[in-house]
């Protein structure tokens, strides 16, 4: 798995690829806290075209982001999720708690 | 141990809440595979996480209820508050004697006081919240 994160204009995007799983719940944390914390980033986005697996801690690491962005009135969008990871999501009605988008 | 499975018996009338709680009892299941090892560290991650995720859940559940103008809230908060406390007990034990609990008991009373949780404070809550948006 890996996890870079790229600012412009105002929006925070976190590119992930490989296994979205408990075994980055420390580093998808390192990840998103500065930006929730950075008064410059209004809006943060989560790049998942390349994650090939997610896990239920995966699920749980993004209701803790969509929770410590909402307090600080950031929106959190799921960009191009793959056909296993969007299912997954879709279990837990994810298309209703998030802003789901396809784009390159 | 016996692990449930979310159902709309469980739902409270609210999207993001059933959300919460769907994934808290799947992440219990999936942290559930690795109690049988031998790998404290690995088990002490998970605990740590179970618990910033049910703080996480019980506050924004808190919100909702404040924002649903729902009656009995302190109440309800008194009740979270004291789970939480139960836990951080807990994993203060754990951490200073791994043998004190096993982890598979921790889960054990996680869920629980998840389905006891739900199925009465919860759902008290309901009609109160059904209207509002996440």
């Amino acid at each position: 798995m890996s996890i870079n994160v790229q600012i412009s204009d105002h929006m925070a995007r976190i590119v992930m690829s490989g296994r979205f799983d408990f075994e980055i719940h420390r580093d998808f944390k390192n990840a998103y806290m500065p930006l929730v914390d950075n008064a410059t980033v209004r809006e943060i986005e989560l790049e998942l075209s390349k994650v090939d697996y997610l896990d239920s801690a995966a699920l749980g690491m993004l209701m803790l982001l969509n929770e410590r962005a909402k307090e600080a009135n950031k929106p959190v969008s799921l960009l191009n999720a793959s056909g296993v990871a969007s299912k997954v999501m879709e279990v837990a009605n994810f298309s209703r708690i998030f802003n789901i988008k396809s784009k390159c | 141990m016996e692990l449930v499975e979310w159902n709309d018996s469980f739902s409270v009338g609210n999207v993001l809440m059933d959300a919460h709680h769907r994934i808290f009892f799947e992440m219990i299941k999936e942290f559930s595979k690795y109690t049988g090892k031998n790998d404290q560290e690995s088990i002490k991650q998970r605990m740590e996480f179970l618990l910033e995720y049910a703080a996480m859940h019980l506050g924004a559940e808190e919100k909702l209820m404040l924002k649903a103008g729902y009656p009995e809230l302190d109440g309800h908060k008194a009740v979270h508050d004291a789970f939480v406390q139960e836990l951080l007990s807990i994993k203060e034990s754990f951490d200073k004697d791994p043998t004190s609990i096993t982890a598979d008991k921790i889960l054990q009373i996680m869920q629980d006081w998840l389905v006891t949780h739900i199925m009465g404070s919860d759902k008290r809550y309901m009609p109160y919240v059904q209207r509002l948006q996440v």
